[in-house]
Order: C-alpha cells, then structure tokens, then sequence
C-alpha cells in the first residue's frame, strides 16, 4: 500500500515522541531503532511503509479499544 | 493420557532472541502441569526435525516461534518450516504460531488438513526492545508485557481452556496492560511505556483463531 505526505509525517511526528534507547523487532523485516524507522518511513522502504500501515492501525484502534480488542 | 507440548524456538537474531527466552517460562508452565515436553530450538529448528516430529509424537498443544508470513513459518535462518504442502503436520494439535502474518493463510491450509485450531497473527509481530536490556530479555521491562501476552495463550491452552478462551484471555490481559501503562506516570515522563502500547495494540489487533 503507498501512503500519501500526510500520513509519512503524522508516522514521523509519532517516531519521534518514542524513546531512542528502544528498537522494534518487526519480524523478518529485522531489527530497528527508531531512527532508523524514521529514515525507513522517510525512504518509502518496504519496512517504512509497514510502519506507517501498522501506526495508523494502532491509531484506528485506540479510540475503541476494548471493543475492537475483546 | 499424558498431553505433549511441543515448542519450537530458533534463535538467531534479536525477535528469535526474546521468543526463545520467553519460551521457559511456557515449558516451565507445561511440566508443572504434568505434560510431556518435546522442545526443540537453536539450529534444530528445521523442517525436517519439526514436521518428522510433529508426525511421530502427535502433540496436543503446538507453539511455533520464530518469523513467518502470510504463507508459511520460518526456524533457524529463517528457512521454511511449514508451509501449506506441509501443514498436515498440525493435524489434531491445538497450534499457537507466535510470527508474523501465518493466521490468514497459513491458518487456513493447517484447519483445512486437520489441525484443531490454529491461533496465530495477521499483522506483524513486534517486540518492542530497550537497548539496556538487550541481552536480558526476561528483564526487559518494555518487552515484558508484550511477551507475557502472547505467552498468555499458551498457558490457558496448557490450563485446559479452549482455543478461544485462550485467545479472548490474551486480548482481556493486552486491554488491562495498555490501561495501566496509559494512565503511568512513565507513559507521560520518560516515554518507556509508549512502544510497549504500541506493540501490545498492534499485536493484539491481529491476534485471531481459525478452527475446522
């Protein structure tokens, strides 16, 4: 799936408020820090584009949490 | 008649790393409850060592650690393990597959050959891993509650719950975690808890169940 402008920098703006010393194990995508993420998100990368897929679900899920969880 | 659990926990990089040592506390659960282990992991983790296994020993609870996609799960080196060719090897085992992305597909060739119930992921699976902790998994307080909730399924399968119990107490803990860690003072200060949320939400977002 391609992302537009807006949804790359709302990811970027999101990465950013994570703490540096935490890296994200994404399956066999490998191991990142959140700089790395950020350059991943910025490059349009395969792992970017997961990321920014994966952000904006944990953004659809939040509001209803329990019910979309349970 | 004794049940087996059969774990199979490769580790060759960070996520394998984590899932192998998250992966004692499922065996220590297991043999405390009176079942037969079968685990193998490291290097043995191979197609040939896991499906001739499965076929010979018959388990009744199955967890697969390691990588995967929407077609099959991967062991040591991330070669194919179980794909849909091979799925026949879960056949009458209750199957938890903690790697990304095997619910879906996956899932449905295994149900479809026979296997009970096939519990798995249709996102990918992240752990989330703070730097400090790296070589000490099991203290890594960011990854911490994002394995015990995957973990969380294998125990109530061991407990003797069924598949779906088993999958509703995994999303019910991820729900009262991602409260607590929300409403944390270091969810506001320092940040930590903010890719444990992330993760825990994610991942239980595509937590799901395929039975026959």
């Amino acid at each position: 799936m391609d992302f537009d402008e807006t949804a790359s920098e709302l990811v970027i703006a999101r990465l950013k408020a994570m703490p540096p010393n935490v890296k994200f194990s994404i399956g066999n995508h490998g191991t990142y820090s959140r700089d790395q993420l950020i350059a991943a998100v910025k490059d349009r990368s395969d792992v970017g584009q997961a990321m920014v897929e994966m952000q904006l679900n944990y953004l659809r899920k939040m509001p209803s949490l329990s019910e979309n969880l349970v | 008649m004794v049940r087996t659990f059969f774990v199979s926990r490769p580790n060759f990089d960070d996520g394998t790393f984590y899932m192998h040592e998250y992966s004692r506390e499922l065996i220590q659960h297991a043999e405390n409850e009176g079942l037969k282990i079968v685990d193998v992991k490291g290097k043995d983790v191979n197609a040939k060592n896991v499906i001739g296994r499965l076929e010979i020993l018959k388990p009744t609870i199955v967890c697969l650690n390691g990588h995967g996609n929407a077609h099959e799960y991967c062991g040591h080196d991330m070669r194919t393990v179980i794909n849909a060719e091979t799925a026949h090897a879960l056949k009458e085992t209750m199957t938890f597959v903690r790697a990304c992305n095997c619910l879906e597909d996956l899932g449905t060739h295994a149900v479809q050959k026979g296997c009970n119930a096939f519990i798995g992921y249709s996102v990918e699976f992240l752990i989330p891993i703070s730097d400090q902790y790296a070589a000490r998994p099991l203290s890594d307080p960011v990854a911490q509650p994002v394995m015990e909730t995957s973990n969380e399924v294998v125990k109530k399968l061991i407990d003797g719950r069924t598949p779906q119990e088993a999958v509703t107490a995994s999303k019910k803990m991820t729900n009262e975690l991602v409260k607590k860690l929300l409403y944390s003072k270091e969810f506001a200060q320092d940040l930590q808890s903010r890719p444990a949320v992330f993760a825990l939400v994610n991942n239980a977002s595509g937590l799901g169940l395929k039975t026959g």
